[in-house]
């Protein structure tokens, strides 16, 4: 796992050299968001989502990805705002999350995908202290682009680890189905 | 009063009126002998009937008692003798009865013959209870009788006997023939005696039965032979005994011969009231049948009567029939003659009339209906004279007025003529004007059509952009799908971007190419979007023309619909038009026909002087009083205007009768109408009030 661990770091090292900072941009709620491009798995648009009871409003259910039981965190609910809702741009990005020795494949619900952003370092900010709406561990660092900031999520964070180690329980439970 | 003066109302009444009380008094007297035969065969049914009828029951209540006595008689039984009583009583009863009817109708006779009937059956009753007594006394005595034969037998037998013994107990002795004929000689008259006795008793038998007398005869005979052998035997016997015992049977034979003699008398008694008692029966029975021949006859007396009384009845009602028959026609003919006299009078006067004799007279001086007709004829006569004189007069001046009408007729034949032509002309200019208006009703259709037309047109373009519309949107739809496509490219390229990512160096190439598939579905997106807004755009143009379409469309409609209008009022100008063509047309024939009608008129008037003159010949038919004639001609003179003047004041007697409008006739025909006015209006309440006051 270490090994693993490492081997994605040093991927990342090298992509970060390379790639300088892409981003993949898009909409939660009313928000402006954007998380590297090196978290994201993949794009997919929105098939059938399976609702699980007895979990929180941000849990938006469970989607089969090629065989696979991938719970779905609806973003918006999770940062504190309203359950989005589904329209033609809605669609789930695919997300590695780092959960005590293991990790989590996890599915984020987003109203809308725009793009895939090259922010120079200069223009990446540190994130501040207050005026946001979301906790700021939240947020990585903010992006400047023209004259907007684009807020950069630090996806280990948005879920606690309580949180994860339910929506982990959650995961095996459907898997032993 | 007259009897002429009566209505005929009133003597048609009184005419009826009598022949009632004729009839009435008829049934009245009818009324009367009905009474009178009714009462009669009361009489026969309650009076005559019931007599005979209790007279027959007395006679079968008679009959059967002298039956019961007969039966009684003959086997002397007490019930017989019971029903005879009650017979008698019954008889009695019926007698009673005859009493009581006889009281009822005052018949003394019946009293009379009820009172015989009713002492006689009390002294059949007496007698025939008598006739009883008797019958049980000689019972008695019969027994009696028969006792003392019985006794005198009984002895007789004894003797024998003794004779017997005494013979038979000498021959045992043994004793001498000349002893020995004593004791035969001894029995020998003791049976003599026995025979004797047996002969009497047989006689008694005989006598008892028969009654007739002849045994009686032979025993009166045989007793005092017996006596006498009695003697004979006596004067041979010398015992004591035997003389003790023709002693006894002597003394039996006188009893015998004693009780014999009271039965014969007894029974001649008996025969006696027998013989009364059926005489007397037979009376009752035979006042029994005269008291019912009696009542037949009484019977006949009254039905005689009662034929009587019918035929009188008979005789009575036809002779009252033929009275009636009589003093009707009498009456009939009366009533005829006084009413069809004066009407022959007025046919008389009706007839002269018709010949045209004004100058006829009716003499009728009645007051009745005919009198009213008699006096209105006359009047009739007065005004129809009148009349035909004015007419007479009226015909003159028809005859010079006829001529003045001819000269006036031609002036106006002229005038007509002239009017003709300009009529004519007056019809020439207004054709032209009717071609103008039609011309301008056709353009007027014309445009109507066309503006029609350009209506459906405008209606069929709404249409069309309405499709347009519908066009435009399917469009933006599809274009919506376009960007979508556009989105989902963009996803594919985001994808490719990151799987770039992932692989690092080796991905770098592919990054671009990713990047520039981004950038292509960005381009299409963004060109989808703009074709997007265009294609709402017009379809935003569309709805208007639309719309504006839609709102031009009713414009368009109206104006269809008001030149329509325009049409249809120049269509009534054209129809206008022609009426006063027409009407001129007429108006120009009505000119040509005045003037032939005036020519006509001139020529009807020389005719009417022609029809004057014949007028005046056949007034010529009249015969009118010379007198009158005289009067009527003077105030014609002057003038026919002054002719109404003078009839209306003759006429107002009338005519204020009548109806008023008749008064106000001031022309030449008003002397006329009240001629009918006196006749049928005037006179009749004047009639009425006649009659009322008559009744």
């Amino acid at each position: 796992m270490n090994q693993l661990l490492q081997k994605k770091e040093g991927k990342t090292e090298l992509m970060a050299q390379d790639q300088l900072r892409q981003y993949l941009t898009f909409r939660a709620g009313n928000e402006n968001l954007a998380i590297s491009i090196l978290d994201v798995k993949e794009i997919i648009e929105i098939n059938t989502i399976t609702d699980v009871p007895m979990t929180p409003d941000y849990i938006r259910g469970v989607i089969n990805l090629r065989g696979n039981v991938v719970p779905v965190i609806d973003l918006s609910a999770r940062l504190g705002r309203n359950s989005s809702e589904m329209t033609k741009r809605s669609c789930i990005v695919l997300v590695q999350v780092e959960y005590k020795d293991d990790s989590q494949l996890l599915g984020m619900l987003v109203d809308a995908v725009d793009e895939i952003l090259e922010i120079p370092e200069v223009n990446i900010m540190p994130p501040p202290d207050f005026g946001a709406d979301i906790r700021t561990d939240f947020i990585q660092s903010m992006g400047r682009v023209g004259d907007a900031f684009i807020i950069l999520l630090n996806i280990n964070r948005v879920l606690s680890i309580k949180e994860l180690s339910q929506l982990k329980q959650v995961t095996d439970y459907e898997g032993t189905i | 009063m007259n009897i002429k003066d009566l209505s005929i109302k009133t003597k048609i009444l009184t005419g009826a009126l009598l022949l009632v009380m004729i009839t009435c008094g008829f049934g009245l007297l009818s009324k009367i002998y009905i009474g009178k035969v009714s009462g009669s065969l009361f009489g026969i049914t309650d009076n005559n009937g019931k007599s005979v009828e209790y007279a027959t029951g007395v006679e079968r209540m008679a009959l059967a008692t002298i039956m019961e006595e007969k039966n009684y008689l003959l086997k002397e039984q007490d019930a017989s003798h019971q029903r005879a009583e009650q017979n008698v009583k019954d008889l009695m009863g019926y007698l009673d009865k005859v009493d009581v009817v006889a009281k009822d109708y005052k018949n003394t006779a019946l009293l009379d013959q009820s009172q015989t009937a009713r002492e006689g059956t009390t002294r059949y009753a007496e007698k025939y209870r008598s006739g009883v007594a008797a019958l049980k006394a000689n019972k008695k005595s019969v027994a009696e009788m028969v006792d003392n034969g019985n006794t005198v037998a009984t002895a007789a037998d004894t003797m024998l006997k003794k004779q017997v013994s005494n013979y038979s107990e000498a021959m045992k002795k043994g004793l001498s023939g000349k002893e020995l004929d004593q004791y035969v000689q001894r029995y020998i008259i003791t049976t003599n005696i026995y025979v004797k006795a047996m002969q009497i008793m047989r006689a008694e038998k005989e006598e008892v039965n028969y009654k007739d007398r002849v045994a009686w005869k032979k025993m009166e005979v045989l007793l005092p032979e017996l006596m006498g052998f009695y003697d004979d035997l006596e004067k041979i016997v010398q015992n004591p005994d035997e003389l003790k015992l023709i002693t006894d049977a002597r003394a039996g034979t006188r009893n015998y011969t004693d009780s014999a003699k009271s039965w014969i008398e007894n029974d001649t008694k008996l025969k006696t009231i027998l013989t009364e008692m059926a005489s007397l029966g037979s009376n009752v029975i035979k006042q029994a049948q005269d008291a019912e021949a009696a009542g037949y006859a009484q019977l006949g007396a009254a039905r005689t009567e009662a034929e009587q009384l019918v035929s009188e009845a008979n005789t009575i009602i036809i002779v009252t029939i033929l009275l009636a028959i009589v003093l009707g026609v009498i009456i009939a003919l009366f009533l005829a003659s006084m009413i069809t006299k004066p009407i022959i009078l007025g046919v008389k006067f009706a007839e002269s009339l018709s010949k045209g004799d004004l100058t006829a007279h009716i003499d009728i001086d009645q007051k009745d209906e005919i009198g009213v007709l008699a006096k209105a004829l006359q009047t009739m006569r007065d005004q129809l004279s009148s009349v035909v004189q004015q007419v007479r007069t009226n015909s003159d001046a028809l005859g010079s007025a006829s001529q003045q009408i001819s000269a006036t007729a031609q002036a106006i034949s002229q005038s007509a003529t002239e009017q003709a032509s300009g009529v004519e002309e007056t019809t020439a200019s207004i054709e032209q004007l009717s071609s103008s208006v039609k011309q301008n009703a056709d353009n007027a259709k014309l445009t109507k059509n066309i503006s029609s037309t350009a209506a459906g047109e405008a209606a069929n373009s709404g249409v069309a952009v309405k499709r347009t519309v519908e066009a435009m949107r399917e469009i933006a739809d599809k274009i919506s799908l376009i960007e979508d496509i556009a989105y989902k490219t963009n996803l594919l390229s985001l994808n490719a971007a990151i799987e770039a990512a992932l692989a690092g160096e080796h991905g770098k190439g592919f990054t671009v190419v990713a990047a520039e598939v981004r950038k292509l579905a960005e381009n299409s997106r963004i060109t989808a979007q703009e074709i997007n807004s265009l294609a709402k755009n017009s379809v935003k143009i569309a709805e208007d023309a639309g719309d504006l379409l839609e709102n031009m469309v009713p414009k368009i409609q109206k104006t269809a619909d008001l030149v329509d209008e325009i049409t249809a009022s120049s269509e009534e100008q054209a129809q206008g038009i022609g009426q006063i063509s027409d009407a001129v047309g007429q108006l120009d024939k009505a000119a040509q026909q005045n003037a032939s009608g005036s020519e006509q008129l001139a020529a009807t008037a020389e005719e009417l002087s022609g029809q004057a003159m014949q007028l005046q010949q056949v007034m010529a038919f009249f015969k009118v009083d010379a007198n009158q004639q005289r009067n009527t001609s003077t105030k014609t003179k002057p003038g026919q205007s002054t002719s109404p003047k003078r009839q209306t004041p003759v006429l107002k007697q009338y005519a204020a009768k009548a109806t008023p409008h008749l008064s106000s006739g001031g022309g030449v025909t008003a002397p006329l109408k009240p001629m009918s006015g006196p006749k049928a209006g005037g006179k009749k309440p004047e009639f009425n009030e006649n009659d009322f006051e008559r009744f």
